[in-house]
């Protein structure tokens, strides 16, 4: 900035110099034209005034004349010359300005020293401050005061006129002199420092402009730059092949340095291959090279750019002679300081944009560097694409292999699924006859015999155990366990369990004992038949394994788990085998198979599950103390239901339908026992009144006629009783034994209803147990009670043996069965008779199948009605399973259950399926979402919905449907729910149907007028799902209740 | 950088051939101004003035006052300032004299030669006398071939002879102070004979002249 300034301030000065050169040079040429006028002019004054001096007549030219002329060119000549060939310099100035009051004193002489002639000076000295300098004025001025000086002295006549003049006068007239100067030099001095102004602002504006100027030239060196860069990017990037690209960067340098001869060197290793040439020189110029070799080995080793210029030893060979280039210019590629190639350009040209060479070659790195990576890639992409063809190749060949060993693990599979029931169903059978046979002979032959018919049943319940683990694990293997993951309970899951092996445990005088019994967990997210089966599993080998103390389950809560340990006093597990537990086939010797026998497959099938389950499994175990299992199940997170809804939707039907745990039934179990009733059943109560009370209360609107009344009241009555309540403490144990040995009553079911918590031991006799806190459970046994009630059931079983044990088995509780052989016989049967309670079917028989008679079943209104419980030893698959699911009520596969439980599986789903079959309900409401919301509800319940969106024609609707349940709304348009409700309970056809009043009324007043109508029930708008569900269970079971 | 050198400034050479002609041409100064002076300060001879008016002389003269006779070249630029100086003379007059202007005039001469613009200014300052009827009178003498000057001793123009009453010479001499000089101003010729007119003591009865010779 400074230096800016400075040199500022010089160009100012130079300005003013330049002007103050040029106003000067002005001034001289214009006091040359002015002393040559002058010059003249006193020639003329000369001729004029004084052109001749006389003597007498004679006459010669005038002094004066002479004067004019040689004194005015002495005077005049000099100056002018300096004017000419000095112009400008001061001294010409000076000179000038001498000269101009020199010939003032002329002209004054030659007009004979006109006083007039005196103001010449003064103009002369005006005229002599054009030149702007002072200087002039003093040595003019000086040169005036001195000629007054002199001739004052010598003279006076000649300059005063008068001799006498003072000695001083000269004084006076260069006073007026110094007068005038002193504003001539003002205005010299001030004109200047106008000019210097000028000049200021001239070199301010100038630099100014120059500084544009110097950037616009800039930019355009710039632009310059960058558009030929970017003409040289277009081209290289066009290339896709390095020699070409070597190709199109020679043909750009050539056109912009107009070289003789290039060479582009390309590095391939170590050394530096030549790829392309412009005017190839095969004698100077190398092949290859390598670094340090050659000036070009040096230049690539420094990696700069280098010119030579003016060397005379370098030639080339124009063609027609050598010629020496003038600049040979050595451009090294370099990427990342890696020198990729080298250009050499030589050229006659005195090439000086080295900056657009070094940018021009940092552009060449950047696009060969791209295709040095390209080529690289499309090497890699080569051989890639030839290993992928030896892939490809491998694949087909592998694919191939698949494809026999997926047909092989078809057939596998066909056979396992065959196998599965051909093995199971004359085991079941064995297992069913067998305990049939201990049933029937108990007591009426030798024990041991007994003993022995239970020990063979033990071996086939383990030869069926032995294949159900076989087929389970091969189905594991297979990768075809799907899981059914959901909400559900741990407790539910051990307490199942726990009822499974508690007979076990207590067989071998072992505790088996939950921690926390009773208490409530969180829920889990897991498969509640697979979680059973692996805690049925741990469980199950820890009561085998433990001859002494026991079991202890203790379950805790975790961040996000819940840990369930699992901790036995058995003879654990050695460490050196302890962590091949899981291992299939692996026990811990062969000497424990032998001791406890198993198939080795119950751990490795619990590790499997619990990797599909999430659950981490872990163990510890100390030879001879005991072991400890821990699981870790993941807790139900809502997200969880996401993700499991897909799945759920596609297995919950069928889960619902069969293969579902029994705790599932509990939701609908109050739904049990009951068939079609038509009057209120008789249910005498030996209990105290205050119960009788309760009792009331809790039947209060239910089809149920209680009686207070005492034992002999309930032996002598004539009413066909459908239980008797009985509380002990009121009664005594003697009261029951009596009703239990009574002719008249032991065939009646009793329900005990005691505040007690224990039940007492004599209950085996007794039909249900009610706390008499549990109103509701009161209700349920109540209506379970007459499950002794049975009706016919059609056994359809290919396999006479199984057929005959089925029927043996349920016609010793009271079944009448029928057995059809295969389908088609079964389908006769059913179609002629239509009173079949319930249908066992198996699934694989002659002729037609259990899939196509399923089928037939469901193309019949009234048929499919009818509950089937399918009980097969085939291995179903999932598509086999949606198939059926929809046509049966209880999938009971011969390998999964107990035989003993079979007729208890059987009266459950006469009563349960049979009623739940018979359930529909006509939901009518005006409002459509209503109409839906209320549908779906009971659909999702597994309630048959029909749908009426106006009480128009209602007798009709209720006649075709014939609907359990009518839930009314009350307010509609056209006709309303009182009167819809009248006319079903005035039409003799659809009086008993049982009509609930639906409102979003509250009052009384509405109550009783839908009441008087005839409805049986009222549910409040909004609709609860808890409360629509409650209510219709419990109207749909009353109006159920019914004898066989 | 060589040839801006040579360019803009002189070289030695140059410098001193300058620096000569410049001091050659400031001696041709001085020498001009010099001879100049010369010149115009050397006055013309004088010759033998009677000191009587002379009776053989054709001008005729009063003796009622003083005669002022000036002897002129009528083509002598000079004589211009005697004009002058005479006109100053004339007005400072206290008492009145007759002035004659005594013309020289060649033989044979035609009349535009001697009637010159001195002439004829001559004419106009005795017309002014006369309108005014001052006192002063101016008349002229054209004196052919020098007659009169060569009587009177007066050889240069410009050359003024004061004769009081008594036809005494009381003054002669010039009335300018240099050669070629046309306004004259005071100087001692005017101041004396303006004394001598007034009767004042003058000491100064001779001065030199300045002008052409008249023969």
């Amino acid at each position: 900035m400074r230096k800016e300034q400075t040199l500022e301030q010089a160009y100012s000065l130079n300005i003013y110099n330049e002007s103050y050169k040029k106003n000067s040079q002005f001034v001289d040429k214009m006091f040359v034209y002015l002393m040559v006028f002058q010059y003249a002019f006193c020639l003329f004054l000369a001729a004029v005034v004084s052109p001749t001096t006389w003597v007498g007549q004679e006459w010669s030219f005038h002094i004066h004349l002479w004067s004019a002329f040689i004194f005015g060119g002495i005077f005049t000549v000099f100056p002018i010359f300096l004017a000419y060939f000095y112009s400008g310099k001061a001294i010409t100035r000076h000179v000038i300005g001498i000269s101009q009051v020199l010939i003032s004193a002329l002209i004054i002489h030659l007009t004979g020293g006109r006083i007039e002639s005196h103001f010449h000076i003064f103009g002369s000295l005006a005229f002599l401050a054009f030149y702007r300098d002072w200087k002039v004025l003093i040595s003019a001025s000086t040169i005036v005061a001195l000629d007054h000086l002199i001739r004052g002295v010598y003279f006076p006549q000649s300059v005063f006129g008068i001799i006498t003049a003072s000695e001083w006068r000269w004084v006076e007239h260069a006073a007026w002199v110094v007068f005038e100067d002193i504003f001539l030099i003002y205005s010299c001095v001030r004109s200047s420092r106008e000019m210097k102004e000028i000049a200021d602002k001239q070199a301010n504006y100038e630099s100014l402009n120059n500084r544009l100027w110097q950037n616009e030239k800039s930019l355009q060196k710039s632009n310059w730059l960058k558009t030929n860069i970017a003409k040289l990017n277009e081209e290289i990037f066009a290339q896709n092949n390095i020699t070409n690209f070597a190709d199109v960067c020679l043909e750009f340098f050539h056109f912009h340095t107009k070289s003789l001869m290039s060479a582009f060197y390309h590095r391939e290793g170590n050394h530096f291959d030549l790829i392309a040439t412009q005017s190839f020189d095969r004698k100077n110029l190398p092949a290859r090279f390598t670094f340090g070799e050659t000036l070009f080995g040096e230049v690539v080793k420094q990696g700069k750019l280098m010119i030579l210029e003016d060397d005379e030893h370098v030639k080339i060979n124009a063609g027609i002679g050598v010629i020496s280039p003038r600049k040979v210019i050595y451009i090294p590629i370099a990427f990342e300081e890696k020198i990729n190639a080298l250009i050499v350009i030589a050229t006659l040209e005195n090439y000086k944009k080295q900056e657009f060479l070094e940018q021009a070659a940092e552009k060449i790195s950047l696009r060969l560097q791209s295709l040095m990576s390209a080529r690289k890639t499309e090497m890699l992409a080569q051989t890639l694409s030839e290993q992928n063809r030896k892939i490809q190749k491998s694949k087909e060949v592998l694919q191939q292999k698949n494809q026999q060993l997926e047909e092989a693990s078809r057939h596998k599979s066909e056979f396992l699924a065959n196998m599965s029931h051909e093995l199971r169903t004359p085991l079941n059978a064995m297992i069913g006859y067998t305990a049939l046979t201990v049933k029937t002979l108990k007591g009426k032959v030798d024990e041991r015999n007994i003993q022995n018919l239970k020990k063979a049943e033990r071996s086939a319940k383990g030869l069926l155990r032995l294949i159900n683990d076989i087929l389970d694990f091969s189905k594991i293997e297979a990768g075809k366990t799907q899981t059914y993951r959901r909400k559900i309970s741990i407790s539910t899951v051990i307490e199942e369990c726990l009822d499974t092996l508690e007979g076990l445990a207590q067989s071998k005088s072992i505790q088996l004992d939950w921690l926390q019994r009773g208490q409530k967990f969180q829920e889990i997210d897991s498969d509640f038949t697979k979680l059973k089966q692996i805690l049925t599993n741990i469980i199950g080998n820890s009561v085998k394994f433990t001859d002494e103390g026991g079991i202890t389950i203790d379950v805790e809560h975790l961040s996000d788990a819940l840990k369930v340990t699992i901790r036995d006093t058995g003879c654990g597990i050695p460490k050196d085998t302890i962590h091949n537990i899981f291992e299939s086939f692996k026990q811990v010797d062969s000497s424990t198979k032998k001791r406890f026998g198993g198939t080795g497959l119950g751990l490795a099938i619990t590790k499997k599950f619990c990797e599909l389950l999430d659950i981490d499994i872990s163990v510890e175990s100390e030879e001879n103390k005991g072991t400890v299992f821990y699981l870790l199940i993941p807790l139900w997170q809502e997200s969880s239901a996401e993700q499991h809804s897909v799945e759920r939707e596609h297995i919950s039907a069928a889960q619902n339908n069969y293969n579902m745990p029994e705790g599932e039934h509990r939701d609908v179990a109050v739904e049990k026992g009951f068939v079609l009733a038509k009057k209120k059943a008789y249910v005498p109560c030996i209990v105290s009144p205050q119960s009788f009370t309760s009792l009331e209360k809790c039947l209060k609107d239910l089809p149920f006629f209680l009686e207070l009344c005492d034992l002999q009241h309930c032996l002598n009555n004539e009413h066909r009783i459908w239980a008797i309540v009985v509380e002990p403490k009121l009664s005594g144990i003697e009261a029951l034994r009596t009703l239990r040995e009574h002719a008249v009553t032991k065939h009646i079911p009793v329900i005990l209803y005691s505040a007690q918590d224990n039940v007492p031991n004599f209950c085996a006799q007794i039909n249900h147990w009610v706390r008499s806190d549990e109103e509701k459970d009161f209700l349920e046994a109540l209506i379970q009670a007459n499950s002794h009630q049975r009706g016919n059931i059609l056994i359809v079983e290919d396999d006479v043996d199984t057929a005959e044990m089925y029927k043996s088995t349920l016609e010793s509780v009271n079944f009448k069965c029928k057995i059809a052989n295969n389908g088609k016989e079964a389908l006769d049967n059913v179609s002629t008779c239509h009173d079949f309670q319930l249908i066992i079917l198996d699934l694989l028989l002659p002729h037609m199948d259990g899939f196509e008679f399923l089928a037939k079943l469901q193309e019949d209104v009234h048929l499919r009605k009818i509950p089937i419980v399918i009980v097969t030893g085939k291995d179903l698959t999932v598509d086999e399973k949606r198939t059926i699911e929809e046509g049966s009520s209880l999938l009971l596969n011969k390998g999964n259950f107990e035989f003993s439980d079979f007729e208890n599986y059987v009266q459950e789903v006469a009563q349960t399926f049979r009623l739940a079959r018979s359930r529909s309900v006509l939901v009518v409401d005006d409002n459509d979402e209503n109409l839906d919301l209320i549908s779906s509800l009971l659909s999702m319940s597994g309630y048959s919905v029909s749908k009426a969106s106006s009480a128009l024609n209602i007798v009709e609707k209720v006649v075709r449907e014939n609907p359990d349940v009518v839930l009314m709304d009350l307010a509609m348009p056209e006709v309303d729910g009182f009167e819809a409700t009248r006319k079903i309970k005035q039409n003799p056809s659809t009086a008993n149907t049982t009509v609930i009043a639906c409102s979003a009324f509250h009052t009384r007043d509405f109550k009783d007028r839908a009441y008087s109508a005839g409805c049986e029930g009222y549910i409040t708008k909004p609709i609860e799902p808890y409360e629509l569900i409650e209510q219709i269970q419990k109207y749909t079971l009353a109006s159920k209740i019914a004898y066989i | 950088m060589k040839e801006a050198k040579t360019d803009n400034e002189p070289k030695k050479y140059v410098k001193f051939f300058l620096f000569f002609f410049g001091v050659l041409w400031l001696g041709a100064i001085v020498a001009s101004f010099y001879f100049l002076g010369v010149y115009e300060n050397s006055p013309g001879k004088l010759g033998t003035i009677p000191p009587k008016w002379l009776k053989t002389s054709q001008i005729a003269i009063t003796r009622q006052k003083p005669t002022l006779l000036v002897f002129l070249h009528p083509r002598c630029p000079c004589s211009q300032a005697t004009l002058g100086a005479l006109e100053i003379i004339i007005s400072r007059s206290l008492n009145p004299c007759e002035i004659v202007v005594v013309f020289y005039t060649p033989k044979d001469a035609k009349k535009n030669w001697y009637q010159t613009h001195l002439f004829y200014k001559t004419q106009k300052i005795s017309q002014f006398l006369q309108e005014n009827e001052l006192s002063t009178t101016l008349r002229i003498y054209t004196d052919q071939e020098a007659e009169e000057a060569m009587k009177f001793g007066v050889k240069i123009s410009g050359t003024v002879l004061l004769y009081d009453k008594t036809h005494a010479l009381r003054f002669h001499g010039g009335i300018t102070v240099s050669r070629g000089h046309f306004d004259s101003g005071d100087n001692f010729g005017v101041n004396a004979i303006v004394d001598i007119l007034a009767n004042k003591p003058n000491k100064m009865i001779q001065t030199p002249v300045f002008g052409c010779s008249i023969f």
